[in-house]
């Protein structure tokens, strides 16, 4: 089953396996969502939904919808 | 393309939030300009470099972006700027900034500028940060294997920025290191046959035209069909292209760093985390957003009052003696009636504006409106606005002109439009006096139980206002489903004390941008409006100060009378008198007559027109602070045709919702005009408020009577 960034919990950190080919997937792509690279949910807003991902040394909000063309595997450390 | 008969010019370039604006502003200080790229909304902000001991030195800044694809407006004008397509931004180098934290993702947009052919140097800002998160760079090598000079700074606090200005002032600029082989992208004959046709310099160059061949702008129709042809000869494929090079760049980047970056954990205390912990918390972080806008927009009531005061009184004054000292005569009344309260209407929004980007540059340049961004989108998303149109819409409560001056945050098209129209819905403070009046004719003071019955009354036209807003927005977004919305993808960067100098630029260059753009608009309006309220056709104005009986004794109350009587007599000879009958029959149905007919006229300068002009019409001194005279001589008025009162309940009720929703302002349609560079939207946006106002006036009039 394919787990998209979306689902991962808070504070989880998981690492990106892949980005669909959909514009968005794209445009994250450039700004360092990277197969390999590990993120990690730091926060949601009030109703779960946009979602702060760490990546890096920033932090970037993403919708859910956005945060589905980002596939995950849950890495082990949970910090 | 340097060219002997310009100043040096050179590009600012970086990704968002990585103290782009702070270095523009140490640079260039007071010597810049904000203009525009011709057709877009895209502002051109330019600066100059001045010394004594070298030629002045032109600085672009440009718009941040992640990177170079045809995706936004921004990044169409980079890389417009940067193939030499837009007119009068030819550059001859690039200075290019990253935040020192995060070179990965900075270097992108680097090394494909690099790849672009400039001149260039880099700048490695934030390196106070950098280094408190254990961070150590090898600038040499760095420098080496970029090509290009590297500079390290703090710009928030002025280090190294004497380096970076000496480095633009003597032209310290190098062409780097190509990075990319394009022969893994796309065959080499095809980018030959591009530069043929473009006569660029740069494989890269070509590379690019081709990316952005669809660009809507710049690139003429027979060039844009060659190239079209061209990729499709060659199965060109702008998606598969972009993804390929962002693999090959971030492999080459990652590289160049695992060579001279050094990271050690130091344990630091992470302040951003903290306050995060805070400020998006599911319940505080809205209370806290809740009293922010709270704080601020009671600022721009409270705090902004005095001053309009002062420009209000400054003006009378200046009219008055304008009056006195000129010979008389139709000029003066020009000047002293036209002109001169013309430019108080613009200048009287000059606090406002100033204190709102204030509070918002403060806002932005902490760190904070990301956040407020983020635990609002949601909220937002179903009336077809996002997160960013939160701050616009409140402070629209005070006034619509800044609030639709914040919009330029919104970076997607659809969602700014939508942003703009609907704002003019949220009650401003002009239209206080108007409801003040109204409400005090149907609802008695000591009415109602526990609560005020007039302050119910005004909170409910408060959330008329908010209601309309939200279904025009809803309405809108159905409307243009066909556009794409936006995403929003939203960098949440460090929380940092804002920038003094900052804050007092953006300030000074907001109220630069009303004053001197909106504000021709605005002094056009205003003197026609003053024309059809001062003049007649042929001599009815002075048959109709004839008419007026002069006063049997030269008592000063006598007098008063009469010059309020002859004031009355002349507005309904006027030109907007004679308009105010003409369109009688029209808002008949909603039980005006043409006094309001010319109260309607008259108010389009600014809502709060309304008041003076019945106070004219009912021939009454308008003492603005005191409405009790005012609401005396209204409630009675007769009906001629019933015999009852004239503002009765339905009268009343229909003008407030009137009021809330008609687009009785030409200072929003002029700051609309300015923000969208088009009248398409500004007339859009006032019929549909018109026809709005209109049909719900007429709804609730024929319900209530």
């Amino acid at each position: 089953m394919k787990i998209t960034a979306d689902s991962i919990k808070p504070l989880e950190t998981a690492e990106i396996i892949e980005l669909d080919q959909s514009d968005i997937g794209q445009r994250l792509s450039e700004m360092g969502f990277w197969p390999g690279k590990s993120i990690q949910l730091v926060v949601s807003a009030p109703w779960g939904d946009p979602l702060a991902f760490k990546i890096d040394n920033t932090v970037i909000a993403l919708r859910k919808d956005e945060a589905k063309h980002i596939q995950v595997r849950s890495s082990i450390s949970a910090a | 393309m340097p060219s002997s008969t310009r100043v040096r010019r050179v590009a600012l370039a970086g990704v968002p939030n990585v103290g782009k604006t702070t270095i523009f502003n140490s640079l260039t200080g007071l010597n810049q300009k904000v203009g525009n790229y011709p057709g877009i909304t895209v502002d051109k902000k330019i600066g100059v470099l001045r010394s004594r001991d070298s030629e002045a030195v032109e600085i672009l800044d440009l718009p941040g972006t992640y990177n170079l694809y045809p995706r936004s407006e921004d990044e169409q004008i980079v890389f417009r700027v940067l193939c030499g397509l837009e007119p009068r931004s030819e550059i001859d180098s690039i200075l290019a900034v990253t935040d020192m934290s995060n070179l990965e993702r900075g270097l992108f947009l680097v090394a494909q500028l690099i790849d672009m052919g400039y001149p260039m140097a880099l700048v490695l800002n934030m390196e106070d940060q950098a280094t408190l998160g254990g961070l150590k760079i090898n600038q040499t090598l760095l420098e080496r294997l970029l090509g290009i000079p590297v500079y390290t700074t703090a710009a928030d606090r002025g280090v190294g920025m004497d380096d970076v200005k000496q480095a633009v002032k003597e032209n310290r600029f190098k062409v780097g290191r190509k990075g990319i082989d394009l022969t893994t992208l796309c065959s080499i004959e095809l980018l030959d046959e591009v530069a043929s046709l473009t006569g660029d310099e740069t494989g890269y160059r070509a590379l690019q035209m081709l990316k952005f061949r669809n660009d809507p702008t710049r690139i003429d129709r027979e060039l844009k069909t060659k190239l079209n042809n061209l990729a499709e000869k060659h199965k060109f494929d702008n998606a598969r292209v972009q993804r390929e090079e962002t693999a090959v760049r971030y492999a080459q980047i990652r590289d160049i760093l695992s060579k001279c970056l050094k990271t050690s954990e130091v344990g630091i205390v992470n302040h951003t985390r903290n306050l995060d912990a805070v400020f998006l918390h599911k319940y505080w972080g809205f209370a806290i957003f809740l009293a922010l806008l709270f704080i601020m927009f009671q600022a721009i009531f409270t705090w902004a009052q005095g001053p309009m005061d002062l420009i209000d009184q400054f003006f009378a004054m200046l009219s008055f003696e304008a009056g006195n000292l000129l010979p008389a005569g139709a000029l003066t009344d020009l000047l002293s009636e036209g002109i001169i309260p013309g430019l108080g209407g613009i200048v009287i929004f000059v606090p406002q504006i100033a204190l709102l980007f204030a509070f918002l540059a403060v806002l932005e340049g902490s760190g904070y409106m990301a956040r407020a961004v983020f635990i609002t989108d949601r909220v937002m998303r179903p009336f077809g606005l996002n997160g960013r149109s939160v701050v616009p819409l409140i402070s629209g409560f005070a006034c619509a002109i800044p609030a639709i001056m914040a919009t330029r945050n919104i970076a997607n098209r659809k969602d700014r439009l939508i942003t703009i129209f609907v704002t003019p819905f949220m009650s401003c403070s002009a239209r206080l006096p108007v409801y003040i009046v109204l409400i005090g004719l149907i609802v008695p003071a000591d009415s109602g139980v526990l609560v005020d019955g007039r302050g119910l009354a005004l909170f409910a036209m408060y959330l008329l206002g908010i209601a309309a807003a939200l279904a025009s927005a809803s309405a809108m977004k159905f409307l243009m489903k066909r556009e794409p919305s936006g995403n929003l993808v939203l960098e949440l960067p460090r929380y940092r004390w804002p920038n003094l100098k900052t804050v007092l630029l953006t300030m000074y260059e907001k109220v630069r941008t009303f004053v001197f753009e909106a504000g021709k608009v605005i002094l056009a309006v205003s003197v026609v409006l003053w024309v059809l309220a001062s003049y007649g056709p042929g001599d009815s104005i002075a048959r109709a100060e004839e008419s007026v009986p002069i006063p049997a004794t030269e008592e000063a109350v006598d007098h008063q009378a009469y010059r309020l009587d002859v004031n009355t007599a002349r507005l309904e000879a006027s030109y907007a008198g004679i308009i105010g009958k003409w369109i009688e029959p029209a808002i008949k149905p909603l039980g005006y007559d043409w006094k309001v007919g010319i109260a309607l006229i008259t108010s389009f300068a600014a809502r709060e027109v309304f008041v003076s002009t019945i106070a004219t019409l009912y021939s009454i001194g308008a003492e603005e602070d005191d409405y009790t005279t005012l609401q005396e001589k209204l409630s009675k008025e007769r009906n001629p045709e019933t015999g009852g009162p004239f503002f009765t309940v339905a009268v009343v009720w229909s003008l407030m919702v009137f009021y809330a929703f008609a687009m009785q302002c030409m200072s929003t349609v002029a700051v609309v005009y300015r923000e969208t560079k088009s009248w398409k939207w500004p007339v859009a946006q006032t019929i549909y408020m018109t026809a709005l106002a209109y049909i719900t006036a007429l709804i609730v009039y024929q319900l209530l009577s």
